[in-house]
């Protein structure tokens, strides 16, 4: 067969594209071929059958019956043919698979909003390579429709109304996606690329980008992420009694430790006992804790010190000190209180 | 003997605009709608030509994206409810429709009339809505959309509602002058394709311009005191909305062709002076199409939340459109087998309008097949596919019509040589601009994409210089109809040896023909040519 894919339809990137190219290649040997048919017919009767005088007239002609039969026949089966590859295709796409990777998609004028299974919620679709992916579908304002072609995907979204699409990526890239366009002032804010991951590729990238860091304040961000970590299976926030101490109003406490040596528990110390947890051991607690060199970077530890700040009334005291001197010290000491 | 009738031609005498427009008589109305259609036509050309060369341009550079997003709603606007749907019946059909039957007039000339002033009053209503600001909705008119301006949108609305009141008088008329005044001794048979065509679009516009009217008061409603019918926050249901739109819309497009196949049937059966080969199997299929095009409307819904079921019925109904079409094909192509064929402007455009509507039919198994529709919905290919068959169809059909009954309406021959530069121009310029349109959509080009891709840039670009050649050849062909009419070469009776009733009669007609007793149509061995005045004469008429 003709491989007329490559010029016509864009670069298959999904499992349904394939049965989907198969038809539209099968529709263009069809149509060429109807046509070939139509314009050869035309152009032969033409030079065959000129009028050579005034009077002449043409031969009434009369279709057979079998002819009548046949124009009824061959097209009914052509394109019942041509209905059952559409439907088989088509039913393809309308179950997604159980279990499939689902991502609520909300069609916005000022742009989309894709919600991953964890709640994090980003501007871009970024999907799994070789994984089902089930987007479900929503307006919150109009008529909008997402176009994936090389997904040969495309649903429209209204508000008030879920819609469903599902497909499976085959190659790691980026795509086209598109805003089926209805109406209005079309500033291009809801065309972008849909980003095609290696399955572990796309965890990194869903949990550096799900990270609490870029979607929260400091002091929530490392209120999440003292749990990430684990602190809070040893360590409590509201005073009691744990393996560990307790966080609350540790900061700028005085700490003794083991070998008798006191400090206050400012931000160095704070970060130095997390990040090497058994250079000083505070007395009456066993040096268990895990060091955490290497696995915290400086701007989790900012959030998890703010947080830790936050839950001490001298940390809070700072920040209202901070906040007076219009120091940009953001909702500090806000949380918890 | 007609041709020598002491009366006066339909275009001698009282020559002021108010006697034209005051006039109930079908051939000056069938006039005046040709002018006000080619003031439409000019409008909607010159509005794709903006938008294709300010899209070509690029994002913003000679249009803001607001302004290429109106004028693509206008565009479709003008053209698709004020163009192609009266096109083809307004004029050719108020023409000839009554001279075909031997009929006096049609049956109902008052309500012609009305029907005429209706349709320029919903003009004038356009017209104030685009100097209003125009609109942003769409040629679909959705709700919600950014809309635009309320005054706009109301004398739309207005607009679309008496255009729908014209449509349906025209509808009615033509329905009752054929099923009440053909020559009683007729069979069904024995009525011209063209009759037949204009019957399919009479019980069309019957059935499916009250959705139009409608339609047509929701957006003109939904602008009064804060109606808001068709408004987001009002709660619009956008799906019923778009089904509704639909189920009026996609008869329509059927309205814009069924006539384009009469008009072609006729001028092939003439310059191959034999009969439409297969009898009434082409007018069953012209029926065919006009039944499948009430449930084809969840056509253009595949995406667009309506349930899987409804798009896989809507797809098996609409493919079954193939069927009528191949009879049609088929039979356009056994008339012209051993038919003593003649090549005339007429014909030109007859047969680009037949491949062109082919073109478009077959892009419509691409479109109404599920996966590839869902791949290929709301992309330049279903724009391709609405402009092989609109402009490609309809339009290139009309011209070949106007080419063909020009002799008859004026009284003039036209000029065959700037007449097939003319063709010519309008085919490439056809094939030029629409036939890219399927291939970047194909690669995922969808419509009203200001912003398109580098890549797709060749495709677009011919797709100008295709819009330039188009509206070349279509200067040409108005500017060779009009000096025709006025100072072409005097025409005959019947001049291409047409073998149906209005050739049988003075050309331009008179401006009260009686009623006649015609002859059975297509009996082109009763005719004889004489090469003196150019004129085939008809041995009954003769007798």
């Amino acid at each position: 067969m003709v491989d007329l894919s490559g010029s016509w339809l864009p670069e298959a990137a999904a499992t349904a594209a394939e049965r989907t190219d198969l038809l539209f290649v099968a529709l263009l040997v069809i149509a060429g071929a109807c046509l070939a048919l139509l314009g050869g017919g035309i152009d032969l009767f033409l030079l065959r059958y000129r009028r050579r005088s005034p009077d002449e007239t043409g031969q009434a002609t009369k279709p057979s019956r079998l002819v009548s039969g046949m124009l009824f026949v061959i097209p009914l089966l052509v394109v019942g043919a041509i209905f059952m590859a559409g439907f088989g295709g088509f039913v393809d796409q309308v179950v997604a698979p159980y279990g499939a990777y689902e991502i609520q998609v909300e069609g916005r004028s000022e742009g989309w909003q894709f919600t991953y299974p964890n709640g994090f919620a980003h501007d871009t679709l970024h999907v799994p390579a070789l994984q089902p992916v089930k987007l479900t579908l929503t307006s919150a304002d109009g008529l909008h429709g997402i176009r994936i072609p090389a997904f040969r995907l495309s649903r429209d979204m209204l508000p008030g109304k879920e819609t469903e699409a599902w497909f499976t990526a085959t190659q790691p890239g980026e795509y086209p996606l598109l805003a089926a366009a209805y109406g209005g002032d079309q500033s291009g804010a809801m065309n972008g690329q849909v980003f095609v991951h290696d399955a572990a590729v796309f965890d990194d990238w869903l949990r550096s980008a799900a990270s609490p860091l870029d979607r929260l304040p400091p002091i929530e961000a490392g209120e999440v992420l003292i749990g990430t970590f684990g602190c809070t299976a040893c360590h409590t926030p509201t005073g009691l009694p744990g393996v560990g101490p307790t966080f609350k109003d540790l900061y700028r406490s005085q700490r003794t430790f083991a070998d008798g040596t006191q400090a206050v528990a400012d931000v160095e110390y704070l970060s130095e006992s997390i990040l090497s947890s058994t250079a000083r051991v505070v007395a009456g607690f066993q040096a268990v804790m895990p060091n955490f060199e290497g696995q915290i970077g400086d701007r989790e530890m900012d959030a998890i010190i703010a947080y830790l700040k936050s839950l001490s009334e001298a940390g809070t005291l700072e920040a209202a000190a901070a906040e007076a001197d219009e120091v940009e010290q953001p909702t500090l000491g806000q949380e918890d209180q | 003997m007609q041709e020598h009738s002491p009366q006066a031609s339909y275009l001698a005498g009282s020559a002021g605009l108010r006697s034209w427009l005051a006039s109930t008589d079908h051939k000056r109305i069938a006039i005046s709608y040709l002018a006000g259609l080619f003031s439409i036509l000019l409008l909607g050309v010159t509005f794709a030509q903006f938008l294709r060369m300010g899209a070509q341009a690029g994002d913003g550079a000679v249009l803001a994206g607001g302004v290429l997003g109106k004028l693509s709603s206008l565009h479709g606007i003008v053209m698709v409810f004020f163009f192609v749907l009266p096109a083809i019946p307004a004029t050719l059909g108020n023409f000839v429709l009554p001279l075909m039957l031997g009929a006096k007039d049609l049956a109902y000339p008052r309500l012609n009339r009305l029907a005429l002033h209706l349709y320029l009053c919903s003009g004038l209503c356009l017209v104030i809505a685009i100097v209003a600001g125009a609109v942003d909705t769409g040629w679909t008119l959705l709700p919600a959309t950014g809309g635009g301006q309320a005054t706009a949108q109301f004398f739309l609305g207005l607009g679309l509602h008496l255009l729908a009141l014209n449509l349906i008088l025209t509808g009615l008329n033509f329905v009752v002058t054929i099923t009440r005044m053909r020559p009683a001794h007729w069979s069904g048979a024995d009525l011209p394709v063209m009759v037949w065509s204009l019957f399919a679009v009479g019980v069309l516009l019957i059935l499916c311009g009250p959705f139009l009217g409608g339609i047509g008061l929701l957006v003109a409603g939904s602008q009064l005191g804060n109606a808001g019918w068709l408004s987001v926050a009002g709660g619009v249901d956008l799906l019923g909305y778009r089904q509704l739109f639909w189920f009026f819309s996609h008869p329509a497009l059927f309205v814009a062709v069924l006539p384009a196949i009469g008009v072609v049937s006729e001028i092939l059966a003439t310059f191959s002076r034999k009969p439409v080969s297969g009898g009434l199997q082409v007018p069953i299929s012209i029926w065919a199409l006009a039944g499948l095009s009430f449930v084809g409307w969840g056509t253009h819904l595949f995406a667009g939340g309506q349930s899987p079921l409804s798009s896989t019925v809507f797809s098996a109904l609409s493919l079954l459109v193939a069927i009528p079409a191949t009879y049609i094909a088929y039979h356009w192509l056994a008339t012209l087998h051993r038919g003593a064929i003649e090549i005339t402007t007429p014909l030109l455009f007859a047969l680009a309008a037949l491949m062109q509507l082919a073109v478009g039919a077959l892009s419509g198994l691409f479109i109404g097949a599920l996966s590839t529709g869902i791949h290929l919905e709301s992309s330049t290919f279903v724009v391709g596919h609405l402009h092989y068959l609109l402009a490609g169809g309809t339009l290139t059909a009309l011209l070949a019509g106007l080419y063909y009954w020009w002799p008859k309406m004026f009284g003039r021959r036209t000029n065959a040589r700037w007449g097939n530069l003319g063709a010519g121009l309008i085919f490439l310029g056809i094939n030029l601009a629409f036939f890219p349109t399927f291939i970047a959509g194909a690669a995922g080009l969808l419509t009203r994409s200001a912003a398109a891709d580098p890549a797709f840039g060749p495709a677009l670009g011919l797709a100008t210089v295709g819009i330039g050649i188009f509206s070349l050849g279509l200067l040409v062909v108005v500017f060779n109809l009009l000096h025709s009419a006025i100072s072409g070469e005097p025409a005959p009776a019947n001049p291409w040896g047409g073998a149906t009733a209005e050739w049988a009669i003075a050309s331009p007609p008179p401006l009260a023909a009686d009623a006649t007793d015609p002859a059975i149509p297509y009996d082109f061995g009763a005719q004889e040519f004489d090469p003196q005045t150019g004129n085939y004469r008809t041995a009954s008429v003769e007798g």
